[in-house]
């Protein structure tokens, strides 16, 4: 089979692969759909901007074949709500990590969600801070081993997509890097609304955190992906669990507001024009 | 229905199903297993051959079997696999 | 015509009970064999009788005329009739008191024709004394009688049809059409059942499909139906009038938006032998069971879909659909309807000929069933109406018919006639002529059943056709391997003399079997079974619709096999029963139910275990005890379970029984037979012995009660207690019982007391245990006159003794 090309050559930056992930890793799944997703709905590339933190999936924008920004940890979408103001034509997506978004970068999650900016979050979750040796983060689960929690986490993590409904996100969504078929409908879906979306994607870090878990194999974290997911759209987020036995994935919450640059523009439109009038 | 049915339909010829080229970029692949794992029709199966890389890349097991469902494209994390539809020219 | 006064005189009224008697000559039949007058006067004679008559025909105009005048000129507050038998002339009677102003429970009516005129022919003065015996029973009965109210239970207005066949679709649509709310609740995912399969009808030769999908369409489309396919029926609770049913709803993964344009189907990868052709044509994953389904939106079928486990891994269907209809998230759903009245319209079952060795069936291919060959003819079947030999394609130039498989047969499959097997291959036979004139066909048969409207007819047609029809089923089939031809060969009844053919193609003609998984419903509805496995209806003759459940009744191949008209004609009649139920909104209850005496109970529970009709709710927990009244149908089984005495049977209460048992053993108890009686059976059939006019011993009293789960062995004893020679128990045969299954604790009774009298040293053969159907009379004559001899060698050192012991050990 020689000569082939792959058929999303077009949307991967020339020499960048193949990618420093590691065997099994989800990273890979998360670019595949977002390309895949770019491809269905035959956006024009040179609109869309990828803004990435800190992490192993802070390497994705290095490696989409769009205008990209690989920013400092935890401001990815601080950067990205500036160029989102900068140039509303561009489809400002944030691709980054459990970590970088919500420990470091929670604030800047919730406010941005608040504002409801339009901007659209893929948080990459592998339940750890992968790229610099497997410590905890905010999304570990309660009793999981990792390098600072040698003795098991004894803090409970976050729920994302309760946090991002709560904060008043107008799309939020959890899947897994199993559900590639749904994972690239929703984010065709982000693409092409309006509005702070959040789409979690729990994703295998094998390496890692599943070795230190006994999950050693990303065969096997997706395996625990397979018997545990439960589709469950529409329902509620604050209970959508995630457990050794259960991970409730779905779409959670889609619905329409006006977004943050829409009620500037016309704030300043309407200053200007009261302005005018009593000149 | 108590008839439990037995016989090889009469339009069993006639029924064609779109059967699939897989394509393996062997030298990116990884040898995550996911491909192999997750193939609806189990198609493929790794192959003894090393990659540039030191692992076993996957290879087609049965070629007739491929269904096109592109599960194995969709599912790689390292753009390693592919498949197209298999251009009969009246063949299969 | 008198108006029916609205006041009842009370139960205790201050001048006591007041009894009239009138002893019926009923013409000569009474009086050629009982001497009424003398009847009349020693009912006068008896406590509370205030007066008594004889007449020739009290149940003439004048005979009632005479019985009101007499209740308000002399005050009577209860009434006794000795005439014929109550299960003819009790209701009669019951208006007569109404009218007059009386409560209808207060009248009691003894037996004295069917039970002691005609069958004492020869024996004036005992049958005289047997007469007086009873009008004394019926007296003592009567002083106990209260009145009662009959209870009102509302109906509501909606149906709940089981079964989309053309039975369910027709009950739905008629009782759609008069105004009331139907569901429909079908299990595969299209309603149309059988017929849909089948190619042509009998005798008119009418394409099945063309006639049935408008109905099913006008179902699809009907305001007053709501159409629930791929669901089931789980738990059906309630009564007549107030069911409550669960059902469950299945997920098709195809939304409503589903125009059925077929493009999914075309890219599914999975294919599978279809069900409806069955099996000789594929369909994929995603699929609509035929062409004109209704509903006609396409359905998943997990179980062979790539797509396991949530993960969507083949997306061709969902990319195909222009519509977006499929969602893989669909969840099952279950919802509750509550209607008044149900229809059981659950269809039948073709017989497997594959146990058939000597027919070869699944290991020649060319031998095909009945149904397979409907699919075959048919023009939008799997060989687009071509008659195909499943071996090489080719139309066979030959063909055979095999009738009876699996029916009529002792050892093959089932006993009885599949009644549409022989129309079904005469048709059979016409269809392949018409379309291959040089055809040759043969039937092999062993009657032809052609009894209906036009079936002669065809009958004479497909002969004319040179169709042989040949009288002698083939003993075994073999094949040749060569060809795939196949040779029969048996015996020609007829012309005596062994055949041997050679047709290319063998037609099994596949008999009717009862659904395999109607174990469920019949369960949910305590409906019963006949022994060919059908459900049975409350009267094989008279209510060939109803079942013994009120409320549910049954129409199509789930009562007996059947054609299309009979099966349309069926639905059309339980529709118009259960309609009768729906348009009067209400059903009154017979007042025979029990009554609870709270302060007794223990709640132990062992009334609702023997309750064939689950009509006592017992929690042990909050200590309550309900009787649903309207399931009730008063066999009387609690009462005398019962240990406590905490139930009362209305109208058949313990003090009533006790009294007409101390009444008949009054005088000479050692040489009379006291005989209990279930209404429904063996007081029947006691009857039936004397409209037959069948001669037995005079020294039998009968007792009646509803079941003979009433006979409490309280009863029993206390009959031995007042020196009894012998006593009968009798009722429906077991599996026949009226009320289901009530005659199993009769037995189970009666052989508890057959342990006790061995052991207390009485003969058990005083104790007789028999079971009578309504027609057995001469069977109730054997039996008495066996009794009598059992009552000629009793001693009456034996009775003094078992008075002793009984009294002593008695409850």
């Amino acid at each position: 089979m020689s000569e082939d090309s792959h058929p999303f050559e077009r949307f991967l930056r020339d020499g960048m692969m193949p990618h420093i992930w590691c065997e099994g890793c989800g990273n890979g799944i998360i670019l595949n759909c977002f390309v895949r997703a770019l491809k269905d709905i035959e956006i024009d590339v040179n609109k869309v901007v990828v803004v990435s933190g800190i992490g192993c999936i802070g390497r994705l924008s290095g490696y989409t074949n769009t205008d990209s920004y690989h920013t400092t940890h935890g401001r990815a979408i601080a950067f990205a709500t500036g160029a989102k103001l900068a140039n509303p034509e561009l489809k400002t997506v944030v691709i980054s990590g459990d970590g970088d978004l919500f420990a470091i970068g929670g604030n800047h999650f919730i406010h941005a969600a608040r504002r409801n900016v339009d901007i659209q979050v893929i948080c990459a979750n592998n339940f750890n801070y992968g790229m610099t040796g497997g410590q905890y983060g905010p999304t570990t689960p309660l009793k999981a081993w990792t390098t600072t929690t040698p003795y098991g986490n004894i803090e409970h993590p976050f729920n994302l997509v309760h946090l991002a409904a709560a904060s008043g996100a107008v799309y939020v969504a959890r899947w897994t890097t199993l559900h590639v078929r749904r994972l690239t409908e929703s984010i065709k879906k982000v693409l092409q609304k309006e509005g702070f979306s959040f789409i979690e994607v729990i994703t295998p870090c094998p390496e890692i955190y599943g070795r230190r878990n006994k999950m050693a194999t990303g065969i096997e974290m997706m395996n625990w992906f397979k018997t545990a997911a439960e589709i469950r759209n529409a329902s509620d987020p604050a209970e959508a669990e995630i457990s050794p036995e259960k991970i409730v994935v779905g779409e959670f919450i889609d619905a329409e507001k006006p977004t943050y640059d829409h009620l500037l523009r016309e704030m300043m439109k309407q200053v200007q024009e009261r302005i005018r009038g009593e000149k | 229905m108590p008839l439990r049915l037995w016989r090889k339909p009469l339009d069993s010829e006639k029924i064609k199903i779109p059967e699939g080229e897989v394509h393996v970029l062997k030298d990116r692949c990884k040898g995550c297993g996911f491909c192999i794992e997750f193939c609806p029709k189990e198609v493929l199966e790794q192959s003894e051959e090393f990659n540039i890389k030191g692992v076993h890349p996957p290879q087609v097991k049965e070629e007739t079997v491929c269904i096109l469902c592109s599960f194995c494209e969709a599912v790689c994390p390292d753009f390693a696999i592919f498949s197209v539809k298999k251009d009969c020219k009246g063949g299969c | 015509m008198t108006e029916t006064p609205t006041q009842y005189p009370d139960s205790e009224p201050s001048d006591g009970i007041r009894i009239g008697v009138y002893v019926c000559h009923c013409g000569l039949n009474i009086a050629g064999s009982v001497d009424c007058e003398e009847v009349a006067k020693f009912a006068a004679a008896l406590p509370h009788v205030v007066i008594a008559k004889d007449n020739r025909y009290t149940c003439s105009d004048q005979g009632q005329e005479l019985i009101k005048q007499d209740i308000k000129e002399h005050k009577l507050n209860r009434l006794v009739v000795a005439s014929c038998s109550p299960r003819l002339h009790e209701p009669t009677f019951r208006r007569t008191c109404e009218e007059a102003g009386l409560n209808k429970y207060l009248f009691e009516m003894a037996n004295i024709r069917e039970h002691c005129s005609w069958v004492h022919l020869h024996e004036k003065g005992k049958a005289t004394e047997k007469a007086k015996d009873l009008v004394r029973m019926a007296v003592a009965k009567a002083t106990l009688l209260e009145p009662q109210e009959e209870n009102v239970v509302p109906i509501l207005r909606k149906t709940l049809v089981i079964g989309g066949g053309v039975a369910g679709i027709q009950a739905a649509l008629d009782l759609a059409d008069t105004g009331y709310k139907v569901y429909l609740v079908e299990k595969e995912p299209s309603i149309g059942g059988r017929m849909a399969q089948i190619d042509k009808t009998f005798p008119t030769m009418d394409c099945s499909i063309c006639i049935l999908a408008p109905k099913m369409s006008d179902t699809g489309r009907h305001p007053n139906i709501e159409l629930l396919t791929n669901s089931e029926v789980e738990d059906v609770k309630g009564y007549i009038g107030n069911f409550k049913v669960q059902v469950l709803k299945k997920p098709r993964f195809v939304a409503d938006e589903c125009t059925a344009c077929g493009d999914c189907s075309k890219e599914c990868p999975v294919t599978t032998p279809n069900e409806f052709d069955i099996g000789l044509a594929t369909r994929r994953a995603i699929y609509t069971p035929f062409a004109q389904a209704v509903p006609s939106t396409y359905i998943i079928d997990r179980d062979l879909c790539l797509n396991k486990e949530n993960v969507i891994t083949c997306d061709k269907c969902l990319k195909a659909c222009e519509r977006e209809a499929i969602d893989f998230e669909m969840k099952p759903e279950t919802v509750e309807l509550e209607v008044g009245t149900i229809v059981v319209a659950t269809g039948a079952d073709v017989y497997d000929p594959a146990s058939l060795v000597e027919y070869g069936y699944k290991k020649f291919p060319n031998v095909i069933t009945s149904l397979e060959f409907e699919r075959l003819i048919n023009a939008g079947g799997p060989s687009g109406g071509h008659l195909l030999r499943p071996s090489d394609m080719k139309i066979p130039k030959s063909v055979a018919f095999i009738q009876c498989v699996g029916s009529r047969s002792e050892k093959d499959g089932h006993l009885y006639c599949s009644n549409v097997c022989c129309m079904n291959t005469i048709k059979d036979s016409l269809l392949i002529k018409e379309h291959w004139p040089e055809t040759r066909i043969y039937v092999f048969y062993v009657d032809i059943r052609a009894y209906g409207k036009g079936f002669e007819d065809l009958f004479k047609r497909a002969k004319k056709d040179g169709v042989l029809f040949i009288r002698g089923l083939p003993a075994e089939i073999i094949e040749d391997r060569k060809t795939n031809n196949l040779w029969l060969i048996g015996e020609n009844t007829l012309q005596k003399e062994l055949y041997k053919i050679n047709p290319e193609m063998v037609i099994l003609s596949i008999g009717i079997e009862p659904r395999q998984d109607s174990d469920v419903i019949q369960r949910l509805l305590t409906l019963s079974r006949t022994s060919d496995g059908f459900f049975m209806e409350a009267h094989p003759k008279l209510r060939p619709v109803d079942t013994p459940t009120g409320g549910v009744f049954l129409a199509g191949c789930a009562e007996s096999p059947k054609d299309i008209k009979d099966s349309v004609t069926q639905a059309s009649a339980a529709s118009a029963r259960a309609g009768i139920l729906m348009a009067q909104g209400k059903v009154t209850v017979e007042a025979i139910t029990p009554r609870l005496l709270a302060e007794k109970c223990q709640v132990c529970g062992l009334c609702a275990r023997v309750c064939p009709y689950n009509a006592i709710a017992v929690d042990k927990e909050t200590k309550r005890v309900d009787l649903i009244e309207a399931a009730c149908a008063g066999c009387g089984t609690c009462g005398a379970e019962c240990p406590f005495e905490a139930l009362t049977m209305r109208h058949f209460t313990d003090e009533q029984i006790l009294a007409q048992i101390e009444a008949a053993t009054e005088q000479d108890a050692d040489k009379k037979i006291v005989a209990f009686c279930c209404n429904w059976c063996s007081y029947a059939g006691a009857d039936f012995a004397g409209v037959s006019r069948m001669q037995y011993p005079t020294n039998v009293r009968i007792i009646r009660t509803m079941c003979s789960g009433r006979v409490a062995p309280k009863f029993i004893e206390h009959t031995f207690a007042r020196g009894v020679g012998a006593i009968l128990v009798s009722g429906c045969h077991l599996g026949d019982c009226h009320y289901l299954n009530a005659n199993y604790q009769t037995q189970k009774r009666i052989e508890k007391l057959w342990k006790k009298m061995e052991r207390l040293g009485l003969d058990k053969n005083r104790l007789q245990l028999a079971w009578f159907t309504a027609a057995e009379g001469e069977k109730f004559a054997s039996k008495i006159k066996e009794m009598q001899s059992i009552v000629d060698s009793v001693t009456l050192d034996e009775i003094e003794k078992s008075k002793v012991i009984v009294k002593r050990t008695a409850r």
